[in-house]
């Protein structure tokens, strides 16, 4: 089980910090919801579509899309039941089955969906989960936080994987004739074996120095070549963006 | 000089250590082996200070180390006087990442940036992990998991080393150079083990036992007599032209493992002994014979007749490597009887295992929760068994009261270690795995 | 001040492991749906945190479980919702379904609970955020009833299980 979705590259925006990464990727999203121009809704798809695009290649891409697909199929199928009372557009036999104000409001739904949901998949694309964490500590994510994310991300393949090898030897243990595996003492065989980690953790925390009052302070990150310009790149685009709004 | 001695009683049963004593100098190197359950996984972590405060109990004594009462100190104050490698890798595993893995003690140490990154460096190429560096911990192979978390010790570099059981898990090859590593080290070091390997011999001066909660000289355990059971039948486990393939990564650069089996054969009441390094698939091969993984391509047979990989879970028991996956219910008396075994079958497995029905399962440690293991399948009376390292945290006499066990019952056991010793005590063939094909020893 | 740090690691463990329980049950485990296709534990799995660990572990857990499943899973725009209404899912049933007055009447109506929340807060939020229309959002209504309500059955089921064969579980709470 993965639980990274990282693709190792070395196009421009993997190379972008982390840090203006995350920021503009927030305040992309925020405009998301503000922006209502035919330009500004065709920048908000199309822009994360081309970046995830640039930096991974077409294939990755659609493995990420894919999965949005459904959901903005769904959606145009969905258009005849928007807004009956607008002005009809498409009509089959005198009943009207597309309005003008119908069409734009799901298109409106699917570019905000799809621009926010492309973002995000640009940037855990692009970026390692240890890289992010990182990053938010520098936005001040208070170290527990970071922390408790870190291990989270430690115990979910652990677990996954553990939940099959039970499932397995729960299988070894049937009499002949039946087949599968009992869900219920399977599941709770994982939940007994993960809670019964809690206070190992806890101890391991400490051992290795949770706690303790040596601990360096956060340590501000290097900034890359470029790092202001970066910045530059990052503004200009949010700018043109808020200003087709 | 370290001066330890100490009582200990858990808050849910039995005493532990009554005046267990101690002396060592510094640098001094003591092995300690006595049997699983005895209190030695215990005993490392009222070291360290988990015990009595994630393990309740209560204790009393004291653990003097240079003038110091350690015991009187919290967990993170001890860092760097004393650092154990548990005997469960997961257990201590905190980070999806290697190199956080390592990062996390140094930085609560206190040291910079580039002191910690040159310890990273040192440890992962004496552990031969460099590759590992940006891996995800939980794509590392078991044996790999064991040697970051023996990284993770080298690299906090406490005054006091203990390694519990540290030494299995490992190849042959690992096992010889953590030997020869411990050998150079300057520090004390305390190991924990359940029974004698060669390769102890070389980097400890000194062996203990526990006894009764106490310390005590350990008398050198002869080889158990090798008078296995005999009691051959006609049942049989054939393979012909397996190919077994698994991904071993989901991400990285190392490639997928392949395995053929030309011919392999088992019969009823035959021992038959595998050894190889970690990572030949070994593991997989086990999980084809007792259907939990497809081959992809060849035949299983049973009794001469193919059947289909589903159907094999019925007739091989298959004891995987970490007891806790097999054990879900409350007490050892739920798990025996969650067999359908008579109540005289269950307390006469009880009697032949030393159990206590009562017990909790999750109370147990684990060389407890293997031998449990083993009764269980034991009952469930499956005529082939693939035992996956048992003989790694089991003292000998258990191990061999086991092996006995089943071959008394006309058992086909496979019987899969790390240790030449164990090959050589059992009867029968032995196979090993070279260059992805398994064959007969010569 | 020693106590509160000997609480600190205890605290990161519980949540850190917890979360990733949720997040499993999210992700991994699946049970055919009675009304076609499949439903996931989550529910089951959120549940159990707030019966076993009361409700600020049980928010704190039940958010964080989902929105890094959905996060790692390959759907993060719906990680912030999902983390919002499995939360409050979680406080809720935690806070009705308090440690000794676990009566059944209190345990129907915290399932009760699970279920308006979940279903009602994933068509509002989804709507209110503009991130799908109303009709398409009424549809996915039943499948989240029905994933809720076994959610919090099974989740009660889990808790008497796992506490008789973790005897501990108990000082776990805090």
């Amino acid at each position: 089980m993965n639980v990274s979705s990282y693709v190792y590259g070395m196009s421009f925006y993997h190379r972008f910090d982390v840090r203006p990464k995350l920021f503009f990727s927030l305040v992309f999203i925020v405009e998301a919801f503000i922006v209502d121009s035919a330009v500004g809704l065709l920048l908000l798809f199309f822009l994360p579509m081309a970046l995830m695009i640039a930096s991974v290649g077409i294939r990755e891409w659609w493995v990420s899309f894919r999965r949005l697909l459904p959901l903005l199929v769904m959606l145009v199928l969905f258009i005849p039941l928007q807004a009956r009372d607008g002005m009809p557009i498409l009509s089959v036999g005198g009943v009207t089955v597309v309005t003008e104000e119908g069409l734009s409001l799901v298109l409106r739904i699917i570019s905000r969906l799809g621009g926010i949901s492309m973002a995000l998949m640009l940037l855990l694309l692009t970026e390692r989960n240890e890289e992010i964490i990182s990053g938010l500590r520098a936005f001040h994510l208070p170290y527990p936080a970071a922390l408790a994310s870190s291990m989270i991300l430690r115990f979910i393949p652990y677990l996954g994987e553990l939940f099959t090898e039970i499932r397995d030897s729960m299988s070894l243990r049937l009499e002949e004739g039946r087949r599968g595996y009992p869900m219920l003492p399977s599941i709770t065989a994982l939940v007994v074996a993960a809670i019964r980690m809690i206070p190992d953790t806890a101890a391991s925390l400490e051992e290795r120095g949770y706690g303790s009052a040596e601990r360096i302070g956060y340590e501000r990150r290097k900034r890359p070549n470029g790092y202001f310009i970066q910045w530059a790149i990052g503004a200009i685009i949010a700018l043109i963006l808020f200003l087709v709004r | 000089m370290a001066e330890l001695d100490i009582s200990f009683r858990y808050d849910s049963g039995e005493e532990v250590f009554s005046s267990f004593s101690l002396s060592m100098e510094k640098g001094e190197h003591v092995l300690i082996l006595s049997p699983p359950g005895s209190g030695k996984s215990t005993l490392a972590r009222i070291l360290t200070g988990s015990a009595p405060k994630y393990r309740r109990g209560s204790l009393s004594g004291s653990f003097i180390v240079d003038g110091v009462d350690v015991l009187g100190l919290d967990i993170p104050e001890r860092m760097r006087l004393i650092g154990r490698v548990s005997q469960d890798t997961d257990e201590m595993m905190l980070f999806s990442s290697v190199h956080e893995e390592l990062s996390f003690p140094l930085e609560n140490m206190g040291l910079g940036r580039a002191e910690r990154e040159e310890r990273i460096d040192g440890v992962l190429s004496l552990f031969g992990l460099e590759r590992y560096r940006d891996v995800s911990t939980s794509e590392l192979s078991g044996g790999e998991k064991r040697r970051l978390m023996l990284a993770v010790l080298f690299a906090i570099d406490p005054g006091i080393y203990i390694l519990d059981e540290s030494f299995d898990e490992l190849s042959p090859a690992w096992r010889k150079r953590l030997a020869s590593l411990v050998k150079g080290l300057d520090r004390t070091v305390i190991a924990l083990g359940s029974h004698e390997l060669a390769e102890y011999a070389e980097a400890f001066g000194r062996t203990v036992t526990i006894k009764e909660g106490r310390a005590a000289g350990y008398v050198g355990e002869p080889l158990p007599a090798s008078s296995f059971p005999v009691r051959m039948n006609d049942r049989s486990l054939e393979a012909e032209a397996l190919i077994i393939e698994r991904d071993h990564r989901s991400s990285g650069d190392l490639p997928s493992f392949m395995l053929s089996v030309l011919s392999f054969s088992i019969r009823g009441g035959e021992c038959v002994t595998l050894l190889g390094e970690n990572g030949t698939g070994k593991s997989s091969f086990s999980r084809v014979l007792s259907g939990l993984l497809k081959e992809r391509s060849g035949r299983v047979l049973f009794d001469g007749k193919e059947v289909s990989w589903r159907e094999r879970r019925h007739r091989v028991a298959y004891l995987m490597q970490n007891p806790y996956e097999e054990l879900f219910l409350p007490t050892v008396g739920d798990e025996l009887r969650s067999t359908k075994a008579s109540e005289e079958e269950v307390s006469e497995v009880c009697r032949l295992f030393s159990f206590d029905p009562d017990e909790y399962v999750q109370e147990m440690s684990y060389g407890r929760a293997k031998l449990l293991q083993a009764a269980l399948f034991y009952l469930l009376d499956r005529p082939f068994a693939i035992f996956d390292e048992l003989d790694s945290a089991l003292s000998s006499d258990d191990f061999v009261a086991v092996v006995s066990a089943y071959l008394g019952k006309g058992v086909g056991l496979l019987v899969i270690t790390h240790d030449l010793r164990v090959s050589e005590m059992l009867p029968g063939r032995k196979l090993s795995i070279r260059e992805g094909v398994l064959c007969e020893c010569q | 001040m020693a106590g509160e740090k000997r609480k600190g690691a205890l605290r990161i463990s519980l949540i850190a492991i917890s979360a990733a329980i949720v997040a499993v049950f999210t992700l991994v485990i699946r049970i055919p749906s009675p009304i076609g296709g499949y439903i996931s534990l989550c529910d089951a799995a959120v549940s159990f945190a707030a019966y076993a660990f009361g409700p600020f572990t049980g928010f704190i857990a039940g958010g964080l479980g989902t929105a890094f499943a959905d996060l790692v899973g390959g759907y993060p725009q719906w990680a912030v919702i999902s983390f919002i209404v499995h939360g409050v899912e979680a406080l809720l049933m935690g806070l009705i379904v308090r440690k000794d007055s676990s009566s059944v009447v209190m345990r129907i109506v915290a399932a009760i609970v699970a279920v308006v929340i979940v279903s009602g807060g994933y068509l509002l939020l989804t709507t209110a955020f503009g991130l799908t229309v109303f009709s398409e959002a009424v549809l996915e209504v039943p499948a989240n009833i029905v994933q809720s309500a076994v959610g919090a059955v099974i989740g009660l089921v889990l808790y008497s299980g796992v506490r008789k064969a973790y005897r501990q579980l108990d000082d776990l709470r805090w």
